[in-house]
């Protein structure tokens, strides 16, 4: 959860992530997840607009520690979502599949709701399959997008890309299909694009002009955000002396 | 791990350390000390003195932000690929 405007946040390696709907209250500006999302909430509360941002979290999804869930079959106020089946990349054990989920399972450790633009390395039917879902189109038209992709299934890796259209519904159209088919993709959905557009990584960035508040973010590993861990794997376990045990508790 | 001690070399009260390695020593960041016994303890003084501990593995956590990412651009997409940890 970022919760912050795109450009602004003291972050390398990341991209836009999910739909969201914008919100104001006493002229504080925050955003909410649109569609399932699972992720990281561990925002500045001291922040008024992440405030309000946790308080409608609480209100309208789960918290375990610091994981956020909100399914989207669960909050019926305002949401055209509501008990769809959404496609929804979901990653359980370490792996990510794509697939329509309507309740998110227990066990996920992230999620994150998208468009369906190719499922099983086929091409989907945007009236028969992606509008009933929920979306209108106006979320595909001709502009910068953010999309991920797996390339089997369950992956061990994900694809996240970025991507200008020139058609006007990249569904409709096949544009998008086209692109990944070659790319060797089995299954891809769309995120967010357009005015929250934004990809960093490597020292690159790639984005739209303007500083949009956005939501949720992809953040990616990288060599240079963390140094790895200097240590070897230990080969020494510590035991309990045989002698001198008393008042030594493990745990 | 995390070591409370008891009354002995390291503390004459209490006192809490980190063990960071264990060889023929027990390796030691200890807060209030850079003297060498402290630092390198004898494993006997050491379970002797030790009240608790507390183990801490971040080696998952070391993985995951040190994951590499492979940025490229491939038919006019630019594409990160991030492996699922």
């Amino acid at each position: 959860m970022a919760n912050q405007p795109k450009k602004s946040l003291k972050k390398v390696n990341y991209c836009n992530a999910n739909f969201f709907g914008s919100y104001d209250e006493s002229k504080t500006k925050f955003t909410l997840p649109v569609g399932h999302l699972i992720c990281d909430f561990d925002l500045d509360l001291k922040d008024a607009s992440n405030k309000y941002c946790s308080q409608y979290c609480h209100e309208r999804g789960t918290f375990n520690g610091t994981k956020f869930t909100f399914d989207s079959s669960k909050w019926k106020y305002d949401n055209k979502f509501y008990n769809k089946a959404l496609t929804t990349l979901q990653i359980i054990n370490n792996k990510a599949t794509i697939s329509d989920v309507v309740t998110l399972p227990s066990n996920l450790s992230y999620a994150i709701t998208g468009i369906p633009v190719m499922l099983n390395g086929n091409d989907v039917k945007w009236k028969d399959y992606v509008k009933p879902q929920g979306w209108d189109g106006s979320e595909l038209y001709a502009t910068y997008h953010i999309f991920v992709g797996i390339k089997q299934e369950p992956a061990d890796t994900i694809y996240v890309m970025g991507y200008k259209t020139s058609t006007s519904n990249m569904i409709y159209s096949g544009e998008v299909y086209k692109v990944f088919k070659n790319l060797g993709f089995r299954d891809v959905i769309k995120l967010d694009g357009g005015g929250s557009y934004y990809l960093n990584a490597a020292n690159t960035t790639k984005a739209t002009n303007e500083n949009r508040r956005i939501n949720a973010i992809i953040e990616f590993g990288s060599a240079a955000a963390g140094a790895s861990c200097p240590y070897t794997e230990p080969t020494v376990t510590l035991k309990k002396s045989s002698k001198n045990t008393s008042g030594v508790k493990w745990v | 791990m995390i070591a409370l001690m008891k009354k002995g070399l390291w503390t004459s009260g209490g006192h809490y350390i980190v063990i960071w390695w264990a060889d023929n020593k027990i390796r030691i960041n200890d807060p209030a000390s850079t003297k060498t016994e402290r630092l390198n303890g004898d494993p006997d003084t050491f379970f002797s003195q030790a009240k608790y501990f507390w183990s801490i593995d971040a080696r998952e956590f070391n993985k995951k932000v040190a994951t590499t990412m492979n940025y490229y651009t491939q038919n006019n997409v630019n594409i990160v690929e991030v492996p699922v940890s």
